[in-house]
């Protein structure tokens, strides 16, 4: 049995605005699936229901009035909890944005209701808002987006709905994760080396990091200043076109975002993709893909090659370095931006004695979790006096490479298409004790943070983990040059159209049958 | 290049390196990070075996050259908002230890 909650972006905001739904009707499906699912996938840190329900009714009585909706009137859409939203706790899932307790408190040591209340929306949340869009909560995520499992959240790990022993990726992983449990119809998330594109993958859903600059960042707690970007998920790629619409473009708040016009992104889902070509980079296929992600891309690659495309070889020869370029680059960004972390005007506050260097230590030390220590470590010592050219200085070189190789790339193909990560999601636990381990597995979706350009995963069908056990959703990476994710778009939905589709829809939402099957729609 | 020596890090190292970044680490934590941050920067020493002769460093990747917005005095937030959420408020400010020595 299918809900309005399970139909595309634009239909459920078409649905509203013709008055064949209430947005309150949707808004209340949307906490009812929260509420029901919410402890056993750890997707959401804050749910505001009342808040979200005014806003709902505030939207019906708008439609009575004969006003004009919004492109997302009555649409629920999940918020990560690195952005800023006004009044409403936001700790980017860290200790170190939440208030101590009163001493001798039976609260919780850790808890994102005592989060930093932002006096500010994000730009991309408050354009949401303009838009008629309905917000029932904060996204759980890796603390301050440092993470590739969303196991290192502060509160509570999120689990994968396809398969609860299983991460559902990250750092965005609360967001994938409620547009996969049909919580809510869309989420954005930040995508600083993969954040997005990796955990939509997991999960089954599709992810758009933009171009960098596309979307403004005012509000985003920052990782690494040259990389982050914020970006929508959905169910189907319609549905994130439309709110990639809706955030997208210049900002006078962000000193970074690119005054170039917004594109017709929803336009471009349904033209035609004959005769574009297409780029398989090899390098992309090497070791340490499982042959399960392999065989579900190439098969997609097939099928892009039945839509009219020129499917064709190229070569991105500096990726086996995109790793260690992108550990030292956003490291050291992050432990600059991170500097703000300092017990004195937000957040957490530990004073062990006097002194304003015992003030910085202690609360930065009870504030931030291991993986968030570990980066600022390793930006502080590249950065340091003896080892600034060695590391950091080379390593921006080598991403000038990186970035070049795309250029030359995109003079032979219109668009690279690639796995989004060499694995299936993981189990809980698995990397968490290996950070490197953790870090080798970003491969895939790095080189295109690097290079600034925009990248999306759309789900290609699935593959049965190495070790076995239920089959897990695979992403196929689609990266365009600069500003063209209206390209993205066109060739996305091309593909979703033949695609391999779960005979049941997603886990978690009503009438699932919780079992992969293969069979096209 | 001058490239450090093996092994990567050192404790004494590790040391400074939690002072600069303001991180009071517990002896064990620090244990451990050092043998992690060694396995990390023994990896990305990768990057030494990579020509970049002749190659200028890429520190950012703007499309546009960044415009400057007209230089006219805006709104900020009020400084009751600006307070709301501080941990320690003294005199209408925030309040923070002594930093100037003066012994």
């Amino acid at each position: 049995m299918s809900s309005i909650l399970d139909r595309s972006i634009p239909d459920i905001a078409r649905l509203i605005s013709q008055g064949e739904a209430s947005a309150e009707e949707v808004t209340r499906l949307a906490l009812e699936r929260i509420e029901r699912r919410n402890d056993l996938y750890g997707a959401f840190l804050t749910v505001q229901a009342e808040r979200a329900l005014d806003d709902a009714r505030a939207v019906d009585v708008k439609r009575a009035r004969r006003e004009r909706l919004g492109a997302l009137a009555g649409v629920p859409i999940g918020i990560k909890d690195a952005l800023c939203t006004r009044d409403t706790p936001t700790t980017a899932g860290s200790h170190i944005l939440t208030r101590a307790r009163a001493a001798g408190s039976s609260e919780p040591k850790r808890d994102p209701q005592r989060g930093w209340c932002p006096p500010y929306d994000a730009t991309v949340v408050a354009r949401l808002r303009a838009a008629g869009a309905i917000l029932p909560g904060k996204c759980n995520m890796d603390e301050l987006a440092m993470g590739s499992s969303s196991e290192n959240s502060a509160f509570f790990p999120v689990k994968n709905p396809w398969d609860t022993t299983r991460t559902p990726g990250g750092s965005s992983g609360g967001s994938a994760v409620a547009v996969a449990a049909g919580m809510t119809a869309g989420a954005l998330g930040s995508d600083t080396g993969g954040s997005i594109r990796q955990p939509a993958a997991f999960t089954g859903t599709v992810g758009i990091k933009p171009t960098y600059g596309r979307v403004s960042r005012h509000g985003l707690v920052a990782f690494a200043s040259s990389l982050d970007q914020v970006g929508p998920f959905a169910a189907d790629v319609r549905g994130a076109a439309r709110l990639l619409e809706v955030i997208a473009g210049r900002d006078p708040h962000d000193a970074t975002s690119l005054d170039a016009p917004v594109g017709d992104y929803e336009e471009a889902c349904g033209r035609d993709v004959k005769g574009l070509r297409v780029g398989v980079p090899e390098e992309y296929f090497g070791k340490g893909l499982e042959p399960g992600v392999e065989a579900a891309v190439r098969a997609a690659l097939r099928g892009l090659e039945e839509l009219g495309c020129h499917v064709r070889p190229v070569a991105l020869p500096n990726t086996r370095h995109a790793v260690a370029a992108y550990y030292i680059i956003a490291t050291a960004e992050a432990s600059s931006n991170l500097a703000r972390f300092d017990g004195v005007r937000f957040g957490l506050r530990v004073e062990p004695g006097r002194g304003i260097d015992a003030l910085y230590g202690a609360t930065r030390a009870a504030g931030f979790g291991r993986e968030v220590k570990r980066r600022i470590m390793l930006g502080t010592y590249v950065l340091s006096a003896g080892y600034y050219d060695a590391y950091y200085l080379r390593a921006q070189r080598v991403r000038t490479l990186i970035r070049r190789d795309f250029d030359e790339a995109f003079r032979e193909v219109d668009v690279i298409a690639a796995p989004v990560s060499p694995v299936v999601a993981f189990r809980l636990g698995e990397k968490l004790d290996d950070p490197l381990a953790m870090y080798l597995a970003d491969i895939d979706t790095l080189p295109a943070s690097l290079a600034g350009v925009p990248a999306m995963s759309v789900p290609c069908g699935f593959a049965t983990p190495p070790g076995g056990g239920s089959p897990m959703p695979v992403g196929l990476q689609l990266i365009a040059p600069p500003l063209e994710e209206g390209r993205l778009c066109a060739v996305g939905h091309a593909w979703e159209q033949i695609a391999p589709v779960h005979d049941g829809g997603a886990p978690g939402k009503p009438g699932s049958s919780g079992r992969a099957g293969s069979s096209r729609s | 290049m001058d490239a450090p020596s093996t092994p990567p890090i050192t404790t004494e190292q590790a040391i400074a390196i939690a002072r600069m970044a303001h991180l009071d680490l517990a002896p064990d934590e620090l244990e451990r990070l050092t043998r992690e941050l060694g396995d990390i920067l023994a990896y990305v020493r990768q990057l030494e075996e990579v020509d970049v002769t002749g190659v200028p460093p890429t520190a950012h990747v703007q499309l546009e050259r960044l415009p400057l917005r007209e230089d006219e005095p805006t709104p900020s937030l009020p400084r009751e908002l600006a307070l709301r959420e501080a941990p320690r408020v003294a005199m209408e400010g925030f309040a923070v230890p002594a930093f100037v020595d003066e012994g």
